[in-house]
């Protein structure tokens, strides 16, 4: 199974981040590559993950659009729309060109990935904090840098325990929107061994954590 | 509406009318400039440092009695969403609460009620007091701000705020991304036609900002244009920083419209 990490910032999609979008192109090229990485294994689905309010799988005739941040997806698509974090792994999927199967899974803190079929692709849309400096979304907490260290230790370190066990608590404090994904995550990956770990980066330029990075079993 | 900061640390002129009589002197000088209604606030809307109720009134309580004092035909505007804070700010002289984070405290409308005062009806998307927007989404931000901002009208009605003075403000930026005050502003025709007269806060605002890729101190002109949309569509009162800027860009949109006459007649005409 191929698991690969990426951001949940809006302003990866370039419509979203209008004449800004340059800006932040190595980022989203990383998490391109790593969806790329994820998609290596050729054949069967793909689940798309990521934190959201109403946990629950999202059929697969739903695509992305970010109409409610404003941005009018163009050429326009009928299709119903993804929660827009699973729409970002989507758009990353159609970036690739992805045509393989796809499922597209919402969770929160409770959700358990009982009764959730394995797939060999994992790709998991997620952010630390939103409170690493004064002009962050949630404001400076001294606490949210560590907690993001933290986080990026374990993706490097591959270490699907301690992404799975973070301070709910204190997740929610620092605004962490991957806590709960990650969690599920590590109920979805059980006790399988792990072959190889990568931190691809992990930045803050708007006082976010993003994470991009990938992991093998 | 003239914007009259009794902090050290707003976002624009970052304390430069902080004291009392810094901002004693500022009022008299936008009543100069042509302000109809100052609106006076002692905390900035960005995170920082806790500013109590005591604390607040420490700032603002000298400058509304002050004013009162200097301007008594002045209309005076408190900025706060504490309803403890503009009863004694009320008590004191002033005539409009400007609840800029929209009904967090539920006792606000009451206030106004029990002093006759106006009220400002304010869609903040529902965020706590001196919180910023993340990833805000609205399937349909207009029809969203709309429907609430009558929602809180009705209910200031209810309560017992005179008819007369309760006015609707969209909340351009609190909120919402950039994207959703432009398509407020675009749409100011929505609010208007609720029938509630529609208050637009847009001076230097980070909206301004990205679409120009200017820092505060360059917003002016942004600020000025949106100034005219929503006035061409039938916003009546602006909260502005830069008040004669703003009166001319008004003058002129009011002539354009027609809802004001030449200040001079006479080119062609002698």
């Amino acid at each position: 199974m191929n698991v690969g990490f990426v951001p949940s910032a809006p302003l990866l999609m370039p419509d979203v981040a209008g004449g800004s979008a340059e800006l932040d192109h190595e980022l989203r090229s990383a998490a391109i590559a790593v969806s790329t990485q994820v998609c290596a294994v050729g054949s069967g689905d793909v689940i798309v993950a990521a934190s959201w309010p109403t946990p629950g799988e999202w059929a697969t005739d739903h695509t992305w659009g970010f109409e409610g941040f404003g941005v009018p997806r163009r050429p326009a698509d009928s299709r119903p729309r993804l929660p827009w974090p699973l729409g970002i792994g989507g758009w990353l999927l159609d970036q690739i060109g992805w045509t393989g199967g796809r499922r597209y899974v919402a969770v929160d803190r409770a959700t358990t990935a009982a009764g959730i079929e394995p797939a060999p692709g994992v790709l998991v849309v997620g952010d630390g904090t939103a409170r690493r400096t004064e002009k962050a979304p949630g404001h400076l907490d001294v606490r949210a840098e560590p907690f993001d260290v933290e986080i990026a230790r374990l993706i490097a370190a591959g270490d699907v325990v301690g992404l799975a066990t973070l301070d709910a608590e204190l997740a929610d404090d620092l605004m962490c929107s991957g806590a709960a994904v990650w969690r599920w995550l590590g109920g979805l990956i059980g006790s399988a061994a792990i072959s190889r770990a990568e931190l691809v980066t992990h930045t803050a330029p708007y006082g976010v954590g993003y994470f991009v990075g990938s992991w093998t079993f | 509406m003239a914007i009259v900061n009794a902090t050290p640390d707003s976002f624009f002129d970052k304390g430069r009318t902080w004291g009392t009589d810094a901002a004693l002197d500022r009022i008299g000088q936008v009543i100069d400039e042509g302000a109809d209604i100052v609106d006076i606030g002692g905390i900035k809307a960005a995170p920082g440092g806790d500013v109590d109720a005591t604390e607040e009134l420490e700032r603002v309580l000298p400058v509304v009695e002050g004013a009162r004092t200097r301007h008594p035909d002045a209309v005076l505007s408190v900025d706060t969403w504490r309803s403890e804070v503009a009863d004694v700010l009320c008590r004191a002289g002033a005539d409009v609460i400007n609840d800029a984070w929209g009904a967090v405290d539920p006792k606000l409308a009451g206030v106004a009620a029990r002093h006759g005062a106006g009220l400002v009806c304010t869609h903040a998307g529902q965020q706590s007091p001196r919180t910023r927007p993340h990833r805000v989404w609205y399937d349909d931000v207009v029809a969203a701000t709309t429907d609430y901002l009558v929602s809180l009208a009705d209910a200031a009605l209810a309560a017992g705020v005179r008819r007369d003075g309760i006015v609707i403000d969209p909340a351009h930026d609190f909120g919402k991304n950039s994207r959703h005050s432009l398509l407020l502003t675009r749409r100011t025709d929505r609010l208007v036609a609720t029938g509630w007269p529609v208050l637009v806060a847009m001076s230097r605002k980070d909206f301004v900002g990205e679409v120009l890729d200017l820092l505060p101190d360059d917003r002016l002109e942004g600020t000025l244009a949106a100034t005219a949309v929503a006035a061409w569509l039938g916003a009546r009162v602006f909260r502005a920083h830069d008040v004669s800027a703003t009166k001319r860009v008004l003058a002129m949109v009011a002539a354009i419209r027609g809802d004001a006459d030449l200040a001079v007649g006479r080119r062609a005409l002698a």
